[in-house]
Protein backbone atom coordinates (compact mmCIF):
# COMPACT_ATOMS: atom_id res chain seq x y z
CA UNK A 1 0.00 0.00 0.00
CA UNK A 2 1.16 3.54 -0.66
CA UNK A 3 1.63 5.90 2.25
CA UNK A 4 -1.56 7.77 1.43
CA UNK A 5 -3.50 4.52 1.19
CA UNK A 6 -2.18 3.31 4.56
CA UNK A 7 -3.13 6.61 6.18
CA UNK A 8 -6.54 6.50 4.55
CA UNK A 9 -7.15 2.96 5.83
CA UNK A 10 -6.07 4.02 9.31
CA UNK A 11 -8.72 6.75 9.20
CA UNK A 12 -11.37 4.35 7.93
CA UNK A 13 -10.47 1.87 10.66
CA UNK A 14 -10.90 4.57 13.30
CA UNK A 15 -14.36 5.29 11.90
CA UNK A 16 -15.16 1.57 11.94
CA UNK A 17 -13.96 1.38 15.59
CA UNK A 18 -11.48 -1.39 14.69
CA UNK A 19 -8.95 -0.89 17.46
CA UNK A 20 -6.56 -3.78 16.73
CA UNK A 21 -6.44 -2.82 13.05
CA UNK A 22 -5.72 0.83 13.86
CA UNK A 23 -2.89 -0.10 16.21
CA UNK A 24 -1.39 -2.59 13.76
CA UNK A 25 -1.55 -0.19 10.80
CA UNK A 26 -0.16 2.64 12.91
CA UNK A 27 2.78 0.48 13.94
CA UNK A 28 3.34 -0.59 10.32
CA UNK A 29 3.18 3.01 9.13
CA UNK A 30 5.75 4.17 11.67
CA UNK A 31 7.99 1.17 10.93
CA UNK A 32 7.88 1.99 7.22
CA UNK A 33 9.14 5.49 7.88
CA UNK A 34 5.95 7.53 7.73
CA UNK A 35 6.37 10.51 10.07
CA UNK A 36 4.34 10.28 13.31
CA UNK A 37 2.82 13.68 12.62
CA UNK A 38 1.57 12.42 9.26
CA UNK A 39 -0.01 9.38 10.92
CA UNK A 40 -1.83 11.72 13.30
CA UNK A 41 -2.76 14.49 10.87
CA UNK A 42 -3.54 12.43 7.77
CA UNK A 43 -4.72 9.15 9.27
CA UNK A 44 -6.04 9.26 12.81
CA UNK A 45 -7.34 12.82 12.97
CA UNK A 46 -9.43 12.66 9.77
CA UNK A 47 -10.93 9.46 11.16
CA UNK A 48 -11.75 11.16 14.45
CA UNK A 49 -13.14 14.19 12.64
CA UNK A 50 -15.51 11.92 10.76
CA UNK A 51 -16.49 10.19 14.01
CA UNK A 52 -17.26 13.61 15.50
CA UNK A 53 -19.29 14.49 12.43
CA UNK A 54 -21.24 11.24 12.66
CA UNK A 55 -21.88 12.01 16.33
CA UNK A 56 -23.18 15.49 15.52
CA UNK A 57 -25.38 14.05 12.77
CA UNK A 58 -26.87 11.49 15.12
CA UNK A 59 -25.37 8.50 13.35
CA UNK A 60 -22.95 7.76 16.16
CA UNK A 61 -23.74 7.97 19.85
CA UNK A 62 -21.82 7.97 23.12
CA UNK A 63 -20.70 4.32 22.94
CA UNK A 64 -19.19 4.79 19.49
CA UNK A 65 -17.59 8.08 20.52
CA UNK A 66 -16.10 6.47 23.62
CA UNK A 67 -14.64 3.53 21.74
CA UNK A 68 -13.23 5.86 19.06
CA UNK A 69 -11.61 7.94 21.80
CA UNK A 70 -9.99 4.81 23.24
CA UNK A 71 -8.70 3.84 19.82
CA UNK A 72 -7.29 7.30 19.26
CA UNK A 73 -5.74 7.47 22.73
CA UNK A 74 -4.04 4.16 22.20
CA UNK A 75 -2.48 5.40 18.99
CA UNK A 76 -1.33 8.92 19.79
CA UNK A 77 0.18 11.03 22.45
CA UNK A 78 -2.08 13.70 23.89
CA UNK A 79 -2.53 17.30 22.69
CA UNK A 80 -2.72 18.61 26.21
CA UNK A 81 -4.05 17.92 29.67
CA UNK A 82 -7.35 19.26 31.00
CA UNK A 83 -8.40 19.19 34.64
CA UNK A 84 -12.18 18.93 34.66
CA UNK A 85 -14.82 18.89 37.38
CA UNK A 86 -18.27 19.94 38.56
CA UNK A 87 -18.01 22.52 41.31
CA UNK A 88 -18.69 22.18 45.02
CA UNK A 89 -22.34 21.61 45.89
CA UNK A 90 -23.20 20.32 42.43
CA UNK A 91 -23.54 16.60 41.71
CA UNK A 92 -24.45 16.76 38.01
CA UNK A 93 -22.03 14.61 36.11
CA UNK A 94 -23.51 13.67 32.72
CA UNK A 95 -22.73 17.01 31.03
CA UNK A 96 -19.25 17.09 32.49
CA UNK A 97 -18.70 13.46 31.42
CA UNK A 98 -19.71 14.29 27.86
CA UNK A 99 -17.26 17.21 27.84
CA UNK A 100 -14.52 14.92 29.20
CA UNK A 101 -15.32 12.44 26.48
CA UNK A 102 -15.15 15.11 23.79
CA UNK A 103 -11.70 16.15 25.04
CA UNK A 104 -10.45 12.57 25.04
CA UNK A 105 -11.92 12.00 21.62
CA UNK A 106 -9.95 14.96 20.37
CA UNK A 107 -6.65 13.85 21.77
CA UNK A 108 -6.57 15.49 25.19
CA UNK A 109 -5.73 13.79 28.44
CA UNK A 110 -8.41 14.47 31.03
CA UNK A 111 -7.93 14.59 34.79
CA UNK A 112 -11.54 14.12 35.85
CA UNK A 113 -12.06 15.42 39.38
CA UNK A 114 -15.68 14.25 39.37
CA UNK A 115 -18.59 16.05 40.97
CA UNK A 116 -19.01 18.22 44.08
CA UNK A 117 -15.33 19.18 43.83
CA UNK A 118 -14.02 21.48 46.60
CA UNK A 119 -12.98 24.89 45.27
CA UNK A 120 -9.28 24.56 46.08
CA UNK A 121 -8.93 21.17 44.42
CA UNK A 122 -9.15 22.55 40.87
CA UNK A 123 -6.01 24.67 41.27
CA UNK A 124 -4.24 22.08 43.38
CA UNK A 125 -4.81 19.31 40.82
CA UNK A 126 -3.92 21.65 37.97
CA UNK A 127 -0.55 22.31 39.58
CA UNK A 128 0.04 18.72 40.71
CA UNK A 129 -0.80 17.16 37.35
CA UNK A 130 1.03 19.70 35.22
CA UNK A 131 -2.13 20.32 33.23
CA UNK A 132 -2.67 22.98 30.58
CA UNK A 133 -6.27 23.90 31.25
CA UNK A 134 -8.79 23.95 34.08
CA UNK A 135 -12.40 23.31 33.09
CA UNK A 136 -15.08 23.93 35.71
CA UNK A 137 -18.79 23.25 35.36
CA UNK A 138 -21.79 24.49 37.34
CA UNK A 139 -25.15 23.05 36.41
CA UNK A 140 -27.45 24.91 38.77
CA UNK A 141 -27.75 28.60 39.58
CA UNK A 142 -27.03 28.08 43.26
CA UNK A 143 -23.51 26.75 42.51
CA UNK A 144 -22.44 29.72 40.37
CA UNK A 145 -20.75 31.36 43.40
CA UNK A 146 -18.59 28.24 43.77
CA UNK A 147 -17.68 28.50 40.08
CA UNK A 148 -16.58 32.09 40.62
CA UNK A 149 -14.45 31.02 43.59
CA UNK A 150 -12.82 28.27 41.50
CA UNK A 151 -11.74 30.82 38.91
CA UNK A 152 -10.41 33.16 41.61
CA UNK A 153 -8.54 30.38 43.36
CA UNK A 154 -6.89 29.19 40.14
CA UNK A 155 -5.96 32.76 39.25
CA UNK A 156 -4.39 33.22 42.72
CA UNK A 157 -2.40 29.98 42.69
CA UNK A 158 -1.60 29.64 38.98
CA UNK A 159 -1.96 33.03 37.26
CA UNK A 160 -1.07 31.69 33.81
CA UNK A 161 -3.50 28.79 33.82
CA UNK A 162 -6.14 28.71 31.09
CA UNK A 163 -9.61 28.49 32.62
CA UNK A 164 -12.73 27.32 30.81
CA UNK A 165 -16.20 27.58 32.35
CA UNK A 166 -19.50 26.02 31.33
CA UNK A 167 -22.78 24.52 32.46
CA UNK A 168 -26.50 25.17 32.11
CA UNK A 169 -26.73 28.53 33.97
CA UNK A 170 -23.33 29.82 32.72
CA UNK A 171 -23.33 32.50 30.03
CA UNK A 172 -20.54 34.07 27.93
CA UNK A 173 -20.92 37.25 30.00
CA UNK A 174 -19.54 35.43 33.03
CA UNK A 175 -16.13 35.03 31.35
CA UNK A 176 -15.35 38.68 32.00
CA UNK A 177 -17.20 38.83 35.29
CA UNK A 178 -15.42 35.82 36.79
CA UNK A 179 -12.09 36.36 35.03
CA UNK A 180 -11.94 33.06 33.14
CA UNK A 181 -10.43 32.68 29.67
CA UNK A 182 -13.28 31.08 27.81
CA UNK A 183 -16.86 29.81 27.93
CA UNK A 184 -18.31 26.78 26.18
CA UNK A 185 -21.97 26.04 25.61
CA UNK A 186 -21.47 22.39 24.76
CA UNK A 187 -18.82 19.68 24.55
CA UNK A 188 -17.67 20.35 21.00
CA UNK A 189 -17.48 24.08 21.72
CA UNK A 190 -15.34 23.28 24.78
CA UNK A 191 -12.81 21.43 22.65
CA UNK A 192 -12.70 24.24 20.09
CA UNK A 193 -12.22 26.80 22.87
CA UNK A 194 -9.31 24.88 24.37
CA UNK A 195 -7.77 24.27 20.95
CA UNK A 196 -7.85 28.04 20.48
CA UNK A 197 -6.50 28.81 23.96
CA UNK A 198 -3.55 26.47 23.57
CA UNK A 199 -2.66 27.60 20.07
CA UNK A 200 -2.84 31.30 20.95
CA UNK B 1 -69.24 14.35 39.69
CA UNK B 2 -68.32 17.15 42.09
CA UNK B 3 -64.70 18.24 42.18
CA UNK B 4 -62.94 16.57 45.11
CA UNK B 5 -65.40 13.73 45.58
CA UNK B 6 -62.90 11.02 44.76
CA UNK B 7 -60.02 9.77 46.84
CA UNK B 8 -56.64 9.76 45.13
CA UNK B 9 -56.89 6.01 44.64
CA UNK B 10 -60.33 6.32 43.03
CA UNK B 11 -59.07 9.17 40.88
CA UNK B 12 -56.10 7.17 39.59
CA UNK B 13 -58.17 4.03 39.13
CA UNK B 14 -60.65 5.99 37.02
CA UNK B 15 -57.91 7.41 34.82
CA UNK B 16 -56.34 4.00 34.34
CA UNK B 17 -59.69 2.44 33.46
CA UNK B 18 -60.14 5.03 30.75
CA UNK B 19 -62.92 6.80 32.63
CA UNK B 20 -62.93 10.46 33.55
CA UNK B 21 -62.13 11.15 37.21
CA UNK B 22 -63.47 14.12 39.22
CA UNK B 23 -60.35 16.07 38.22
CA UNK B 24 -56.92 15.60 36.69
CA UNK B 25 -54.67 13.70 39.14
CA UNK B 26 -51.39 15.28 40.22
CA UNK B 27 -48.15 13.41 40.84
CA UNK B 28 -45.16 15.16 42.38
CA UNK B 29 -42.45 13.89 44.73
CA UNK B 30 -41.10 16.44 47.16
CA UNK B 31 -39.52 14.45 49.96
CA UNK B 32 -36.35 16.48 49.37
CA UNK B 33 -38.30 19.50 50.59
CA UNK B 34 -40.28 18.06 53.48
CA UNK B 35 -37.14 16.62 55.02
CA UNK B 36 -36.21 20.25 55.84
CA UNK B 37 -39.52 20.65 57.67
CA UNK B 38 -38.83 17.50 59.66
CA UNK B 39 -35.27 18.58 60.46
CA UNK B 40 -33.72 15.62 58.66
CA UNK B 41 -30.54 15.71 56.58
CA UNK B 42 -30.59 14.07 53.14
CA UNK B 43 -28.14 11.46 54.39
CA UNK B 44 -30.34 10.59 57.36
CA UNK B 45 -33.45 10.45 55.20
CA UNK B 46 -32.02 7.99 52.68
CA UNK B 47 -30.72 5.66 55.39
CA UNK B 48 -33.94 5.29 57.35
CA UNK B 49 -37.17 3.74 56.13
CA UNK B 50 -39.11 5.46 58.89
CA UNK B 51 -37.73 8.92 58.08
CA UNK B 52 -38.20 8.48 54.33
CA UNK B 53 -41.79 7.35 54.81
CA UNK B 54 -42.38 10.33 57.11
CA UNK B 55 -41.03 12.73 54.47
CA UNK B 56 -43.22 11.18 51.79
CA UNK B 57 -46.33 11.30 53.97
CA UNK B 58 -45.59 14.89 55.00
CA UNK B 59 -45.38 15.89 51.33
CA UNK B 60 -48.69 14.22 50.59
CA UNK B 61 -50.25 15.99 53.57
CA UNK B 62 -48.85 19.30 52.43
CA UNK B 63 -49.61 19.15 48.71
CA UNK B 64 -52.42 16.68 48.32
CA UNK B 65 -50.41 14.57 45.91
CA UNK B 66 -52.35 11.71 44.36
CA UNK B 67 -49.52 9.23 44.86
CA UNK B 68 -47.07 8.15 47.54
CA UNK B 69 -43.59 7.02 46.57
CA UNK B 70 -41.70 4.11 48.13
CA UNK B 71 -38.34 5.29 46.97
CA UNK B 72 -34.80 6.05 48.13
CA UNK B 73 -32.81 6.45 44.93
CA UNK B 74 -32.07 4.76 41.62
CA UNK B 75 -29.28 2.65 43.07
CA UNK B 76 -31.01 0.15 45.32
CA UNK B 77 -30.75 -2.73 42.82
CA UNK B 78 -27.05 -2.02 42.22
CA UNK B 79 -26.43 -1.75 45.96
CA UNK B 80 -27.88 -5.24 46.32
CA UNK B 81 -25.10 -6.57 44.11
CA UNK B 82 -22.57 -5.04 46.50
CA UNK B 83 -22.01 -1.61 44.98
CA UNK B 84 -20.63 0.81 47.55
CA UNK B 85 -22.56 4.00 48.13
CA UNK B 86 -21.49 7.39 49.39
CA UNK B 87 -24.02 9.28 51.53
CA UNK B 88 -24.03 13.04 51.85
CA UNK B 89 -25.70 15.44 54.25
CA UNK B 90 -27.46 17.67 51.74
CA UNK B 91 -27.47 15.78 48.45
CA UNK B 92 -28.64 12.41 47.17
CA UNK B 93 -26.32 9.46 47.68
CA UNK B 94 -24.13 8.33 44.83
CA UNK B 95 -22.17 5.24 43.89
CA UNK B 96 -18.48 5.02 44.76
CA UNK B 97 -16.85 5.33 41.35
CA UNK B 98 -13.43 4.62 42.83
CA UNK B 99 -14.42 1.09 43.79
CA UNK B 100 -16.56 -0.30 41.00
CA UNK B 101 -17.93 -3.82 41.30
CA UNK B 102 -17.38 -4.71 37.64
CA UNK B 103 -13.75 -3.93 36.91
CA UNK B 104 -13.40 -5.82 33.64
CA UNK B 105 -15.69 -7.43 31.05
CA UNK B 106 -15.08 -10.82 32.69
CA UNK B 107 -16.70 -9.55 35.88
CA UNK B 108 -20.13 -9.39 34.22
CA UNK B 109 -20.10 -13.19 34.30
CA UNK B 110 -19.60 -13.15 38.08
CA UNK B 111 -22.91 -11.41 38.76
CA UNK B 112 -25.40 -13.60 40.59
CA UNK B 113 -29.11 -13.22 41.24
CA UNK B 114 -29.63 -12.33 44.89
CA UNK B 115 -32.50 -12.53 47.35
CA UNK B 116 -34.08 -9.09 47.16
CA UNK B 117 -35.74 -9.48 50.56
CA UNK B 118 -32.27 -9.74 52.12
CA UNK B 119 -30.63 -6.90 50.20
CA UNK B 120 -30.37 -4.02 52.67
CA UNK B 121 -31.50 -1.04 50.58
CA UNK B 122 -34.20 -2.97 48.72
CA UNK B 123 -35.47 -4.29 52.05
CA UNK B 124 -35.54 -0.71 53.32
CA UNK B 125 -37.56 0.38 50.27
CA UNK B 126 -39.97 -2.49 50.87
CA UNK B 127 -40.32 -1.28 54.44
CA UNK B 128 -41.14 2.22 53.19
CA UNK B 129 -43.81 0.67 50.96
CA UNK B 130 -45.18 -1.21 53.97
CA UNK B 131 -45.40 1.96 56.05
CA UNK B 132 -46.99 4.02 53.29
CA UNK B 133 -49.51 1.35 52.33
CA UNK B 134 -50.46 0.61 55.92
CA UNK B 135 -50.79 4.29 56.77
CA UNK B 136 -52.63 5.61 53.75
CA UNK B 137 -52.89 2.91 51.10
CA UNK B 138 -56.67 2.76 51.29
CA UNK B 139 -56.98 6.24 49.83
CA UNK B 140 -53.66 6.97 48.10
CA UNK B 141 -51.90 4.53 45.75
CA UNK B 142 -48.28 3.69 46.53
CA UNK B 143 -45.77 3.79 43.67
CA UNK B 144 -42.15 2.68 43.38
CA UNK B 145 -39.37 2.88 40.82
CA UNK B 146 -37.34 0.08 39.29
CA UNK B 147 -34.24 0.68 37.22
CA UNK B 148 -33.56 -0.12 33.59
CA UNK B 149 -31.23 -3.16 33.72
CA UNK B 150 -28.58 -1.49 31.59
CA UNK B 151 -28.51 1.43 34.02
CA UNK B 152 -27.81 -0.99 36.87
CA UNK B 153 -24.87 -2.38 34.91
CA UNK B 154 -23.73 1.19 34.25
CA UNK B 155 -23.62 1.82 37.99
CA UNK B 156 -21.70 -1.37 38.66
CA UNK B 157 -19.21 -0.89 35.82
CA UNK B 158 -19.11 2.90 35.42
CA UNK B 159 -21.21 4.44 32.69
CA UNK B 160 -18.45 5.07 30.17
CA UNK B 161 -16.91 1.62 30.45
CA UNK B 162 -20.34 0.04 30.29
CA UNK B 163 -21.21 1.93 27.10
CA UNK B 164 -17.95 0.82 25.52
CA UNK B 165 -18.63 -2.77 26.61
CA UNK B 166 -21.95 -2.58 24.77
CA UNK B 167 -19.94 -2.40 21.56
CA UNK B 168 -16.81 -4.33 22.47
CA UNK B 169 -18.22 -7.06 24.71
CA UNK B 170 -21.96 -7.38 23.99
CA UNK B 171 -22.16 -11.01 25.15
CA UNK B 172 -20.77 -10.08 28.56
CA UNK B 173 -23.24 -7.21 28.82
CA UNK B 174 -26.12 -9.48 27.83
CA UNK B 175 -25.15 -11.98 30.51
CA UNK B 176 -25.22 -9.15 33.04
CA UNK B 177 -28.58 -8.01 31.74
CA UNK B 178 -30.03 -11.51 32.21
CA UNK B 179 -29.05 -11.51 35.88
CA UNK B 180 -30.07 -7.92 36.58
CA UNK B 181 -33.45 -8.39 34.88
CA UNK B 182 -34.18 -11.37 37.14
CA UNK B 183 -33.35 -9.22 40.17
CA UNK B 184 -35.47 -6.30 38.99
CA UNK B 185 -38.42 -8.62 38.39
CA UNK B 186 -37.99 -10.14 41.87
CA UNK B 187 -37.89 -6.62 43.28
CA UNK B 188 -41.02 -5.54 41.40
CA UNK B 189 -42.90 -8.62 42.63
CA UNK B 190 -41.79 -7.93 46.20
CA UNK B 191 -43.02 -4.35 45.89
CA UNK B 192 -46.47 -5.46 44.77
CA UNK B 193 -46.62 -7.85 47.73
CA UNK B 194 -46.16 -4.76 49.95
CA UNK B 195 -49.11 -2.97 48.39
CA UNK B 196 -47.32 -1.04 45.65
CA UNK B 197 -49.76 -0.73 42.78
CA UNK B 198 -47.80 1.58 40.45
CA UNK B 199 -44.32 0.67 39.24
CA UNK B 200 -42.26 3.19 37.34
CA UNK B 201 -39.55 1.93 35.02
CA UNK B 202 -37.00 4.57 34.03
CA UNK B 203 -35.59 4.27 30.53
CA UNK B 204 -32.51 6.37 31.21
CA UNK B 205 -30.47 4.93 28.35
CA UNK B 206 -33.33 4.74 25.83
CA UNK B 207 -32.75 8.07 24.16
CA UNK B 208 -30.61 9.78 21.56
CA UNK B 209 -28.36 11.41 24.17
CA UNK B 210 -26.96 8.04 25.18
CA UNK B 211 -27.11 5.36 22.50
CA UNK B 212 -28.71 4.38 19.23
CA UNK B 213 -32.13 2.78 19.30
CA UNK B 214 -30.68 -0.20 17.47
CA UNK B 215 -28.01 -0.82 20.12
CA UNK B 216 -30.39 -0.12 23.01
CA UNK B 217 -33.10 -2.45 21.76
CA UNK B 218 -30.64 -5.00 20.44
CA UNK B 219 -29.04 -5.41 23.85
CA UNK B 220 -32.01 -5.29 26.18
CA UNK B 221 -35.23 -5.15 24.18
CA UNK B 222 -36.02 -8.73 25.21
CA UNK B 223 -35.12 -7.98 28.82
CA UNK B 224 -37.41 -4.95 28.97
CA UNK B 225 -40.28 -6.92 27.44
CA UNK B 226 -39.77 -9.71 29.98
CA UNK B 227 -39.57 -7.22 32.81
CA UNK B 228 -42.67 -5.30 31.78
CA UNK B 229 -44.67 -8.48 31.27
CA UNK B 230 -43.72 -9.62 34.78
CA UNK B 231 -44.70 -6.28 36.30
CA UNK B 232 -48.09 -6.46 34.61
CA UNK B 233 -48.51 -10.08 35.65
CA UNK B 234 -47.88 -9.02 39.25
CA UNK B 235 -50.88 -6.73 38.93
CA UNK B 236 -49.15 -3.36 38.92
CA UNK B 237 -49.74 -0.35 36.73
CA UNK B 238 -46.63 0.23 34.62
CA UNK B 239 -45.34 3.76 34.12
CA UNK B 240 -42.53 4.24 31.62
CA UNK B 241 -40.43 7.28 32.41
CA UNK B 242 -37.82 8.87 30.18
CA UNK B 243 -35.93 11.94 31.30
CA UNK B 244 -34.33 12.83 28.00
CA UNK B 245 -35.55 15.19 25.30
CA UNK B 246 -35.33 12.54 22.57
CA UNK B 247 -36.75 9.30 23.95
CA UNK B 248 -37.29 6.21 21.85
CA UNK B 249 -41.00 6.51 22.41
CA UNK B 250 -42.17 4.31 19.56
CA UNK B 251 -39.88 1.52 20.71
CA UNK B 252 -41.41 1.87 24.18
CA UNK B 253 -44.96 1.70 22.82
CA UNK B 254 -44.61 -0.69 19.91
CA UNK B 255 -41.57 -2.91 20.47
CA UNK B 256 -41.51 -3.23 24.26
CA UNK B 257 -45.13 -2.59 25.17
CA UNK B 258 -47.18 -3.31 28.30
CA UNK B 259 -47.13 0.31 29.43
CA UNK B 260 -50.13 1.95 31.06
CA UNK B 261 -48.69 5.43 31.62
CA UNK B 262 -46.02 7.29 29.69
CA UNK B 263 -43.97 10.16 31.10
CA UNK B 264 -41.45 11.97 28.94
CA UNK B 265 -39.39 15.06 29.63
CA UNK B 266 -40.03 16.88 26.37
CA UNK B 267 -42.23 16.78 23.34
CA UNK B 268 -41.17 13.71 21.32
CA UNK B 269 -39.58 14.46 17.95
CA UNK B 270 -42.43 12.65 16.21
CA UNK B 271 -44.97 15.22 17.47
CA UNK B 272 -45.48 18.85 16.45
CA UNK B 273 -47.44 19.98 19.50
CA UNK B 274 -48.67 18.61 22.81
CA UNK B 275 -52.12 18.32 21.29
CA UNK B 276 -50.54 16.24 18.52
CA UNK B 277 -48.82 14.11 21.19
CA UNK B 278 -52.18 13.56 22.88
CA UNK B 279 -53.77 12.57 19.60
CA UNK B 280 -50.96 10.20 18.66
CA UNK B 281 -50.36 8.46 21.98
CA UNK B 282 -53.24 9.46 24.26
CA UNK B 283 -55.46 6.59 23.21
CA UNK B 284 -52.72 4.08 23.95
CA UNK B 285 -51.59 5.19 27.40
CA UNK B 286 -52.25 7.71 30.11
CA UNK B 287 -49.88 10.64 29.57
CA UNK B 288 -48.02 12.12 32.54
CA UNK B 289 -46.21 15.46 32.75
CA UNK B 290 -45.30 17.86 31.28
CA UNK B 291 -43.53 20.22 33.64
CA UNK B 292 -39.76 20.42 33.18
CA UNK B 293 -38.62 20.38 36.85
CA UNK B 294 -36.23 23.37 36.65
CA UNK B 295 -39.13 25.47 35.35
CA UNK B 296 -41.10 24.66 38.48
CA UNK B 297 -38.26 26.14 40.50
CA UNK B 298 -37.93 29.20 38.30
CA UNK B 299 -41.41 30.60 37.76
CA UNK B 300 -44.07 31.97 40.10
CA UNK B 301 -47.41 30.58 41.28
CA UNK B 302 -49.46 32.37 38.62
CA UNK B 303 -47.23 31.12 35.85
CA UNK B 304 -47.56 27.56 37.13
CA UNK B 305 -51.32 27.94 37.06
CA UNK B 306 -51.29 29.40 33.55
CA UNK B 307 -48.98 26.81 32.04
CA UNK B 308 -50.75 23.96 33.82
CA UNK B 309 -54.03 25.20 32.41
CA UNK B 310 -52.58 24.99 28.90
CA UNK B 311 -51.25 21.49 29.58
CA UNK B 312 -54.65 20.40 30.82
CA UNK B 313 -56.30 21.90 27.74
CA UNK B 314 -53.88 20.11 25.44
CA UNK B 315 -53.60 16.80 27.20
CA UNK B 316 -56.49 16.11 29.56
CA UNK B 317 -59.44 15.94 27.16
CA UNK B 318 -61.48 12.80 27.83
CA UNK B 319 -59.24 11.83 30.76
CA UNK B 320 -55.97 9.98 30.37
CA UNK B 321 -53.72 12.65 31.84
CA UNK B 322 -51.74 13.09 35.05
CA UNK B 323 -50.31 16.54 35.76
CA UNK B 324 -46.85 16.82 37.28
CA UNK B 325 -43.14 17.36 36.76
CA UNK B 326 -41.40 15.10 34.28
CA UNK B 327 -39.05 13.97 37.02
CA UNK B 328 -38.62 14.52 40.76
CA UNK B 329 -39.93 17.86 42.02
CA UNK B 330 -36.85 20.10 42.42
CA UNK B 331 -35.57 19.91 45.99
CA UNK B 332 -34.90 23.68 45.94
CA UNK B 333 -38.26 24.45 44.35
CA UNK B 334 -40.92 26.52 46.10
CA UNK B 335 -43.60 24.48 47.85
CA UNK B 336 -46.24 26.91 46.61
CA UNK B 337 -45.57 25.84 43.03
CA UNK B 338 -46.27 22.21 43.85
CA UNK B 339 -49.47 23.37 45.48
CA UNK B 340 -50.21 25.36 42.33
CA UNK B 341 -50.26 22.12 40.35
CA UNK B 342 -53.02 20.78 42.57
CA UNK B 343 -54.80 24.14 42.49
CA UNK B 344 -54.60 24.15 38.69
CA UNK B 345 -56.13 20.69 38.63
CA UNK B 346 -58.98 21.87 40.88
CA UNK B 347 -59.52 25.08 38.92
CA UNK B 348 -59.08 23.89 35.34
CA UNK B 349 -58.91 20.11 35.40
CA UNK B 350 -62.40 19.07 36.48
CA UNK B 351 -64.55 16.69 34.42
CA UNK B 352 -66.71 16.57 32.42
CA UNK B 353 -64.68 18.82 30.18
Amino acid sequence: MSDSTVLSVIGESVIALEEPKVLELTRQALDSGIAPIAVINEGLTPGMTEVGKLFEEGEYFLPELLVAAEVFKAAVETKGKVVLGTVEGDIHDIGKNIVALAFETNGYEVVDLGIDVPVARFADEYIASGADVVGASAMITSTLPALRRVVSDVRAKAPHAKVLIGGAPVTPALVAEYGSDAYAGDAIEAVRAVDALLSA
Amino acid sequence: MKNGDMTSRERIDAVLRGDTPDRVPVFTAGHGITRHMLGVSYGEMVQSSRLMASCMLAWQDLIGDDRLMAYFDMMVEAAGFGMKMVFQDDQPAYSDKDDLLIKSPDDYFKLERYDVEKAERIAMTLEVADILFTTRGDTVPVAAIVAEPLVVLGLLRGMEACLMDCIRHPEAVKFGLDVVTDVVIDYARALTRRGVSIIVNCHDYGNRSIMSEKLWMGLQGDHLRRMNAAIKEAGATLVLHNCDANPYIDAAFDDIGYLDVYQCAALPASCETWADYKQKYGSRAVLFGEWWPPDLAAVGYDEVLARSRKMIEDLAGGGGFILGPTCEYPSHGPIINAKALVDASRMYGTYPR
